[in-house]
């Protein structure tokens, strides 16, 4: 077995381990919450969605960030070199983004179980996908929310990488950031009419007839960017003290 | 290039913004020895072994390691098993579970003798790496470097945290292994009256630079008080390397760092000045306190 692969091996089973709880944990909290409301309620028509990506979104981001420091250090006082420890890191994330993807998809035909055996109720179920994609194929689901997991965990690993070189200042930064551009979005249109939210639109392809596969795209090649940003950055990162 | 050597520096050197961690650091090291790195607070060991394994880049200078530049190079890093003073080991993860990780990443890693070394020093493989008491994390260190049986093993400052016993439990289990699995082992430590027996060779490093490189013998066959009448000893030192000077009462103590053979310590003998060995300690304690040049 190759330096890489084991490096994959090693970060795999902690990732895949972290995913089964964190989708044990999230199950047992959504089904807890809306199964009473079925079971209890007077049929009353509507949908049913856990939304797992949404939250596996959220996931995905948070572990990839929280995994950074410590997969690097450890990986690298066993004899590993940065362009190895980035390339498993990569596979690894890419793994775990279809492993997300799979399950948030397999979840829509759970969350139709759970509806049609709990609920008095027909129901339909609607997911934000055909929301903005009004002519989406179910099926681009999968490669849609995969190629996204992949996008989320580049730029995690970026914001990981940069966390790395940076520390607090550029945390404090980034934050600090990401608030402003929230007030900023109602205050964002020029004078060309063009607002925040209309470029993110167009980044999604939304309500274009192949909106799914065009955005998948965007999100390859964006998390390319970041990956190949993220490389840039380790490939010449001292390593520094552990965050105690 | 000799064939024996495994390690060599050439003009190693590393900034920290003001400081200059490493000035111009050259050496070689050969195959199969226990070498000592010795120095004060900041005098650059953690600098020197963090660029030789890779963990930092120099500013300007090569690390050859087994013949090959060892920068970044995936061959060569296996090779060596560097165990740091500073904890990058996972917290959450159990010590049985950092050793099967080792004993991945590290082809020669030996699990049976590493789960002899955890019963020996009464290290729990069950405990999380979190729960470990400051002393068990260096036993940890302990542990992984000897079972490694990595060609080039490096300790730094591997006895942090460990009372005597285990101290010397720690020098037995490493010359014992070294005697029947030879490797080259660098361990850098403060403590070097006790350590000393162990070193074959030893490296002191000050400001930066290598201030001396001598088999412990050598350095111990080179390094004398002289005590007398200070006229006495001021004739019986001229020409030599003084390192320390003191006056007690009205004898003058000189500590003196030469070559000098039998004959030269009876004539200044027979002179009226006392010649007796320096310990290794206050020796270390006056080449990196003194102005003068070590010597190698």
């Amino acid at each position: 077995m190759n330096r890489i692969s084991k490096c994959l091996r090693f970060q795999l089973k902690n990732m895949l381990k972290s995913t089964f709880w964190f989708v044990v944990i999230y199950s047992l909290v959504v089904f807890a919450l809306i199964s009473p409301v079925l079971l209890f309620s007077d049929g009353a028509a509507g949908s049913f969605n856990t939304s797992l990506y949404i939250g596996a979104a959220f996931f995905a981001f948070i572990y990839v960030i929280s995994d950074y420091r410590a997969s690097f250090n450890y990986l690298m006082i066993n004899g590993n070199t940065r362009r190895t420890i980035f390339l498993s890191t990569t596979a690894a994330n890419i793994i775990m983004s279809i492993v997300l993807a799979v399950l948030s998809f397999l979840y829509n035909f759970i969350d139709e179980f759970v509806l049609t055996k709990l609920s008095n109720s027909a129901h339909e179920n609607t997911s934000l996908f055909q929301l903005f994609y009004p002519n989406a194929v179910k099926a681009m689901e999968l490669p849609y929310m995969a190629a996204l997991f992949i996008l989320i965990t580049g730029f995690s690993m970026l914001y990981g990488a940069l966390a790395y070189k940076f520390g607090k200042y550029f945390i404090t930064i980034f934050w600090v950031g990401v608030g402003l551009m929230f007030a900023a979005i109602p205050l964002s249109s020029s004078a060309s009419g063009i607002s925040l939210l209309t470029l993110i639109g167009k980044f999604l392809w939304l309500n274009h007839p192949h909106g799914m596969l065009l955005a998948s795209v965007n999100f390859l090649i964006a998390a390319l960017v970041f990956n190949a940003a993220v490389y840039l950055i380790s490939s010449r990162q001292s390593q520094t003290a552990p965050v105690t | 290039m000799n064939d024996n050597v495994l390690l060599e520096t050439i003009s190693l050197t590393k900034r920290y913004k003001d400081v200059t961690a490493l000035k111009d650091f050259s050496v070689k090291l050969k195959s199969n020895k226990i070498y000592g790195l010795l120095g004060r607070n900041g005098a650059g060991k953690t600098t020197l072994l963090d660029t030789v394994t890779s963990r930092i880049f120099p500013d300007s200078g090569n690390v050859r390691i087994f013949g090959q530049d060892a920068t970044e190079n995936q061959q060569i890093l296996p090779l060596i098993c560097y165990m740091p003073e500073k904890n990058y080991f996972i917290p959450t993860m159990r010590v049985s579970d950092i050793l099967k990780v080792s004993a991945m990443f590290y082809e020669n890693f030996d699990m049976g003798y590493a789960d002899q070394l955890c019963v020996r020093f009464g290290l729990d493989k069950r405990k999380k790496y979190k729960t470990l008491s400051r002393g068990y994390e260096s036993i940890l260190r302990i542990v992984i470097g000897l079972a490694s049986r990595a060609p080039l093993t490096i300790f730094d400052e591997p006895v942090l945290g460990l009372d005597a016993a285990v101290r010397d439990l720690f020098y037995r289990e490493l010359l014992e292994d070294y005697t029947n699995n030879p490797r080259t082992y660098i361990v850098s430590t403060h403590l070097i009256e006790e350590s000393a027996d162990v070193f074959e060779d030893v490296l002191i490093i000050k400001e930066g630079q290598l201030i001396t490189q001598l088999q412990v013998s050598e350095l111990k066959e080179m390094a004398f008080y002289m005590s007398g009448k200070p006229s006495e000893v001021d004739a019986a030192v001229s020409g030599l390397n003084v390192i320390h000077s003191e006056m007690v009462g009205s004898v003058k103590i000189s500590a003196v760092f030469s070559r000098f053979d039998d004959g030269m310590k009876k004539n200044i003998r027979a002179h009226g000045v006392d010649i007796s060995p320096i310990p290794i300690q206050k020796l270390f304690i006056y080449l990196t306190n003194s102005n003068r040049e070590g010597m190698q």
